[in-house]
């Protein structure tokens, strides 16, 4: 079981991968995309956690290790300030001296990790660990994202 | 702009000629009831009220949100206004009644008797209950003191008129319902102590509510974008009651795309209130009147 999940979740993985990063966008384009990838994955995800979408382990696997390969996708694409017409809301001050951006990408990365090791079985062991995955969007969208125009 | 001012400068003179009619109007002593004040109540009144949003330093996180020493600074089309130290102090409210406090959050009228200027949303509060006003009290004297003491607001004239604010009390401060609703403990968080009506609704050139856009969403005073419409008629259309409910609860909306902006304090604030009110906000907002979202500008 283990090793199929792992196996499927890395073709979906790759799968959403390949169609959100196609060639020729810009780097703009390209960070929009994977936050949309992780969006895309949170609505599965969090609608088990409010019990909307009916639990299941493999579904959930799957959709973390798909958000795992958006948000490591991500993190580059981040490390440096790109001067664009392009419409974004990404703060100027992920790029400031004392930013903790690329460290809260980290703890994202790192709460997907300890999910996906956990392997939760049902809901009350999953509860949590979407928790801790959630908490950490909030509180870099909350610093680092500006509101809709 | 030409027009604004013409109406400023009538709104001022209209004020001067009321001049007696303007003076505050504290409540009756005689006919205030309230029990002693009850500090978990008055905890969830706290957090429903939002009050450490506006009154604890900015961007203060955990404990320190209860460091109620004010000064953060509002600006606003009136002035510049900052927080006033509300923590239990010589410098905050270590001398004042339940009553002082009653009649600053129904009245909008401080101890010494003059108007507050409505930045402080007690056109929203003037709908509180008496006992929760009596439980606030009771949490907020639970509070750390801070001695911090605040600068003065800084208000160009007509506005820095305090008298005048007793002609606007007269245009906009009322205690009764706003609309029509089978959902009373939601319309009571809603139009009175959860105040969100204050950045949900528009306002009239005098800064008052505009009534017949209730809820319909508002330009954002800090600048960028809009305040959304709360009403079926807007993005709302498409949430259920508990999608509200969880939103109000989690920040994360019906996509998982996480709340913004001041709503990330209210929904810290409402995280902490029970279940069962926010399912109470949900269903007052799922029967609102249907208004459209604003055009763009």
């Amino acid at each position: 079981m283990r090793l199929k999940t792992m196996i499927l979740a890395g073709i979906a993985g790759l799968t959403i991968a390949a169609s959100a990063y196609g060639g020729g966008h810009s780097p703009v384009s390209q960070r929009q995309a994977a936050m949309k990838a992780i969006g895309g994955q949170m609505r599965t995800l969090g609608g088990m956690a409010q019990g909307k979408i009916a639990y299941d382990d493999f579904a959930v696997i799957s959709a973390l290790e798909i958000m795992r390969t958006a948000a490591a996708s991500a993190q580059p694409l981040f490390a440096t300030e790109i001067d664009s017409a392009e419409e974004t809301r990404a703060m100027p001050a992920i790029w400031a001296a004392d930013s903790d951006f690329d460290a809260r990408i980290g703890q994202l990365i790192a709460s997907l990790d300890v999910a996906i090791a956990a392997e939760p079985a049902d809901m009350d062991s999953y509860r949590p660990l979407f928790g801790a995955v959630a908490g950490t969007c909030k509180g870099c969208h909350e610093k680092y994202r500006a509101p809709e125009e | 702009m030409r027009l604004r001012n013409k109406l400023t400068l009538g709104a001022a003179l209209v004020g001067v000629a009321l001049w007696f009619v303007s003076a505050a109007k504290p409540l009756d002593p005689t006919e205030w009831q309230s029990q002693p004040g009850d500090v978990l109540r008055g905890e969830q009144v706290f957090n429903i009220g939002g009050c450490a949003s506006c009154h604890m330093e900015k961007g203060a996180k955990g404990e320190a949100r209860l460091a109620l020493g004010g000064g953060q600074a509002f600006a606003t089309p009136f002035g510049t206004f900052y927080a006033p130290n509300i923590s239990p102090s010589q410098a905050g409210l270590s001398n004042w009644t339940t009553l002082d406090l009653a009649n600053a959050l129904l009245r909008g009228v401080r101890p010494d008797g003059a108007h507050y200027y409505p930045v402080f949303p007690f056109a929203s509060y003037s709908r509180m209950e008496p006992q929760d006003v009596a439980d606030l009290k009771a949490y907020l004297d639970s509070l750390p003191p801070v001695s911090r003491v605040n600068q003065p607001h800084d208000i160009p004239f007509p506005f820095n008129i305090r008298r005048s604010l007793g002609f606007w009390k007269l245009l906009f401060l009322r205690d009764t319902p706003v609309v029509e609703s089978a959902e009373p403990r939601g319309q009571y968080i809603v139009e009175g102590l959860g105040h969100c009506a204050e950045c949900h609704t528009p306002r009239n050139i005098l800064g008052g509510l505009d009534k017949g856009r209730w809820l319909a969403g508002a330009p954002n005073p800090e600048g960028k974008g809009r305040i959304p419409n709360l009403t079926p008629g807007g993005d709302l259309a498409n949430w259920s009651v508990e999608d509200i409910a969880y939103y109000l609860e989690t920040g994360f909306t019906p996509e998982f795309d996480t709340a913004g902006s001041t709503m990330v304090e209210v929904v810290e604030n409402l995280s902490t209130a029970s279940a069962e009110d926010r399912l109470a906000i949900a269903r007052y907002l799922k029967a609102l009147p249907v208004l459209a979202d604003a055009p763009k500008p």
